[in-house]
């Protein structure tokens, strides 16, 4: 019981948004992290477009889930975990979490401009894949399920990188098990044709959004072995991993 | 500040575990105030080292209080536990009746936080820093008006980054200004300031608690909290050596009394005092812990021999004394 009851905060917009915005800003002002965050990320998807896919698979999906996982491993998980280990060692982190902001407003407002990057790249992308192979996407709907799962899980696995990252620059190294974890599940799994993909192959970091993207790409032969388990293998990694960064995190340098 | 059950440097609590059960507000208003903050049995460790040891207080709500100790005696640690940046590895903390860490959004709303480190960031300009913090907390203050108060106008289209140390210090005040807070943590505040921006600053806290806010500020500036503090308290190595109004904090310190003596009289010659007297270099010396009595005697004595005390001063004691002797008896120890 207070003296006098507390006040309740009422944001003009959602918090998400407001510090969408911020973030948005900070990218943008930042040499370093804009360029981790566009350029990179756009050269390597592109650059896929030029390599002889047939050693890999031999249809356009397997291209563009190798390009996808390349935009959103560059452009959300390494740019990400630079960007929080920065906004941590500033100190802003342990001062978003004196506002009152919720804790999913605060990873939202964090994450969505880095996803709406990489989702602008990927559509770009994509064309390009498109006009280079002259197809287009059998399931424009998987697509999107499969950018979703992806994001949540690089974003997850962002969080739980910078668990362990003490600095931005430091980000150059603890992202490096990751990033090479991603290329090769999707490596295991574009190298193993879409009847023969396992639970194993689901698991792997990467693993079941390349499988979602190839089949949303080239049309899925079965949807509820290759789709239903592959959507429900990738939730639960995806799930895990967040559960795990959350438990890991932390908001204000090790003191 | 009352102390719930403060055992003395040579006692020792017994310390109950940690119970997250949020703490009722002891609502004293019949008394004429309620507890805004609270510690009880508040302990601290990082790994072996014991940061905050067995501290218990209480402050209530409209009260200007002052935590004072050396680098390391735990306030910045107090501090940050009692507005939940950190676990109570023992104890229990609640500011307005709630616990901190499992109510943060709902005291976000009537508490600031002005931490040593400002926690900016630093590719933000001081006005979206300050617009920012302001839309999260629903507030529709503009950033303009409010850097004025901090005399940071002129520096609002300037990235945090950029700003120096003392103007970084100042923003961060503009920011718990935003919240309008019903309780402030303000760990050292002024640090970095010049001595104009410290009087501003000064003011600022001053009306933040003629207005009703509780602060509570950490400082290693005697004459800050002698300024503004109604209450103090001296921590040393984690516990609280010394607490109450600066005059009773000081009360049982020597005040000091000095004059020149003419060259013909030595300390012999001098009336029956109560404290220790020197004389060194034709200058005598009182340290007493009765000012007055003794002043009136050495004065009346000098009245009665025709004699001129040139350079009469009397001195109350003052915190730098006080901390003077705990820090030679903290040097001891060691």
């Amino acid at each position: 019981m207070t003296s006098t009851a507390l006040r309740t905060v009422r944001p003009a917009r959602p918090s998400w948004m407001l510090l969408a915005a911020a973030e948005t800003r900070l990218i943008l002002r930042n040499r370093t992290i804009l360029l981790s965050a566009t350029l990179v990320p756009l050269v390597f998807g592109l650059a896929i477009i030029q390599f002889d896919l047939q050693a890999v698979a031999g249809v356009p999906g397997a291209m563009a889930a190798m390009q996808l996982m390349s935009l959103q491993a560059f452009g959300i998980y390494m740019t990400a975990t630079m960007a929080l280990a920065a906004r941590r060692q500033q100190l802003f982190l342990k001062r978003l979490r004196t506002s009152p902001a919720r804790t999913a407003s605060i990873v939202s407002g964090l994450s969505v401009p880095l996803v709406a990057l990489v989702m602008v790249q990927t559509a770009l992308v994509f064309a390009a894949t498109g006009a280079a192979t002259d197809t287009a996407p059998a399931q424009p709907a998987l697509l999107a399920v499969g950018f979703l799962l992806s994001s949540v899980m690089m974003v997850g696995f962002a969080f739980l990188t910078a668990a362990f990252t003490s600095s931005p620059e430091a980000a150059q190294f603890t992202t490096l098990p990751g990033f090479m974890a991603f290329v090769a599940g999707t490596m295991w799994a574009l190298t193993t044709p879409p009847a023969e993909l396992g639970i194993a192959h689901m698991i792997v970091p990467g693993g079941a959004p390349t499988a979602l993207t190839r089949a949303a790409w080239d049309g899925p032969s079965d949807w509820t072995t290759e789709i239903g388990l592959t959507l429900i293998a990738g939730a639960i990694v995806t799930t895990a991993v967040c559960m795990l960064a959350a438990r890991l995190f932390r908001w204000q340098p090790r003191g | 500040m009352r102390f719930l059950h403060y055992p003395g440097p040579l006692g020792r609590a017994k310390v109950e575990r940690m119970d997250t059960t949020p703490l009722p507000l002891v609502d004293d208003r019949a008394s004429g105030f309620a507890t805004a903050i609270r510690a009880e049995h508040l302990t601290c460790r990082y790994g072996g080292f014991t940061a905050v040891d067995d501290l218990s207080f209480e402050v209530p709500e409209g009260e200007l209080f002052a935590l004072l100790g050396t680098n390391g005696a735990g306030k910045t640690t107090t501090v940050e536990a009692l507005h939940g940046a950190r676990r109570a590895d023992e104890g229990r903390v609640s500011v307005l009746g709630l616990d901190p860490r499992r109510h943060r959004r709902r005291l976000s709303a009537e508490v600031a936080v002005i931490g040593q480190d400002s926690g900016f960031a630093a590719d933000l300009t001081a006005a979206e820093m300050l617009r920012l913090w302001n839309d999260l907390h629903g507030r529709r203050a503009e950033p303009g008006e409010l850097l004025e108060r901090v005399d940071l106008a002129g520096k609002a289209d300037t990235r945090v980054g950029a700003l120096s140390g003392g103007e970084r210090r100042r923003l961060d005040l503009a920011m718990a200004l935003a919240v309008g807070p019903r309780v402030l943590f303000a760990d050292e505040p002024t640090t970095g300031l010049d001595p104009s921006s410290r009087r501003r600053s000064w003011e600022l806290l001053r009306e933040l608690a003629a207005a009703g806010t509780t602060v509570l500020l950490t400082t290693h500036y005697l004459d800050e909290a002698t300024e503004l503090a109604e209450r103090i308290a001296i921590m040393d190595r984690g516990r609280i050596v010394r607490f109450g109004t600066v005059e009773e904090v000081t009360a049982s310190h020597d005040s000091l009394i000095s004059a020149r003596l003419p060259e013909h009289l030595g300390a012999l010659d001098l009336p029956r005092l109560s404290g220790r007297v020197s004389v060194a270099d034709g200058t005598v010396s009182v340290r007493t812990t009765e000012l007055q009595r003794d002043l009136h005697r050495l004065l009346t004595w000098a009245d009665f021999q025709g004699i001129e005390l040139v350079g009469l001063k009397a001195t109350p004691a003052t915190l730098d004394e006080v901390f003077a002797e705990l820090g030679n008896h903290s040097g001891q120890e060691n």
